[in-house]
């Protein structure tokens, strides 16, 4: 059986799939941040990101190495994320169960039901 | 610095000197900096800092006044301060996952946790002042609520507290629980779309 994936995890793998800003190609930390929340068109806490990298890392959906710092900060490394085999498989598998739930049903126009 | 954190903070400062500062300036910068850095600590670890701080303070008082009078002003602000607390841990919870019900886990947990702490603390406390109160009335109202009891040993009497203690413990994380719901629906409520900010 597939894996379940939240709204949020889902935001940070397509973040990493397909990223929609110049920033989110970048694919470090605050980069997805960045895109997650122009995804999702809400402010998302910095907590809330890290803590989804890191368990979907611990899941394998994910990995992650280190680069080099900029000045502006403070020297310190950045981040790179990148999405693995298995993160791919269950955003397929989280697209086709979405698909299938969905198939045949057409809803009303928006206001009128 | 712990090297999983570098280069999250790393982040958090690009995203600050690039970003927010130039647009909310110093003070909402800096609020904004210390909200996404209170994000990244996990609600039972609020918990439990709260819980050791109050814990300490109790402790603290103790030995500096072992056997003073309650006072009424000062119980209030405290248990003002510890309801915002769990309130803000809620939020804090609620704003990571964006589920009220993360909000109401997290105040109930953080608060059955801090409220563990300072029971815990509590009885360093009374083991404090025991040799202190051997020559004070609290002994005499010590014995009196023994006697009240009609308990037949001060074991079990002491037992009773401890089972006191517990029911205050769940009793706290059902208030720490509302105050979590409380901060968490507020959150939830005034989430604003990316658009509406910097």
């Amino acid at each position: 059986m597939a894996e379940h994936l939240g709204m949020l995890e889902q935001a940070v793998l397509l973040a990493l799939v397909r990223p929609q800003t110049e920033l989110g190609k970048e694919g470090y930390g605050r980069a997805i941040l960045k895109e997650v929340e122009h995804r999702l068109n809400r402010e998302v806490t910095a907590g809330a990101v890290y803590a989804t990298l890191d368990r979907l890392e611990a899941k394998g959906m994910v990995s992650s190495q280190l680069g080099p710092g900029t000045p502006v900060r403070g020297g310190r490394p950045k981040r790179h994320y990148r999405i693995e085999a298995k993160g791919l498989r269950a955003l397929h598998a989280v697209r086709d169960a979405t698909a299938r739930l969905w198939d045949g049903i057409r809803l009303p126009v928006k206001g009128t039901a | 610095m712990n090297r999983r954190l570098d280069p999250i903070i790393g982040d958090l400062l690009e995203e600050y000197r690039e970003v927010v500062l130039p647009v909310r300036g110093r003070v909402r910068a800096m609020l904004w900096f210390a909200r996404q850095l209170a994000s990244l600590v996990p609600p039972w670890r609020w918990g439990l800092a709260l819980g050791a701080l109050v814990g300490a303070q109790n402790i603290l008082d103790s030995y500096l006044w072992p056997l003073p009078h309650d006072n009424a002003a000062g119980v209030l602000a405290l248990g003002t301060s510890v309801l915002v607390a769990w309130a803000v841990i809620g939020t804090s919870a609620a704003s990571r996952s964006r589920r009220l019900r993360d909000g109401i886990l997290g105040g109930a947990f953080a608060a059955a946790v801090s409220m563990g702490i300072m029971g815990a603390a509590n009885f360093v406390r009374v083991y404090i002042v025991l040799d202190l109160a051997t020559h004070h009335t609290t002994l005499g109202q010590f014995a009196g609520g023994f006697m009240a009891s009609h308990g037949d040993a001060l074991s079990g009497f002491f037992q009773q507290e401890a089972i006191d203690w517990l029911q205050g413990v769940l009793g706290a994380a059902g208030l720490g629980a509302c105050a979590g719901a409380i901060g968490g629906g507020l959150t939830l409520r005034r989430a604003r779309p990316t658009s509406a900010r910097t």
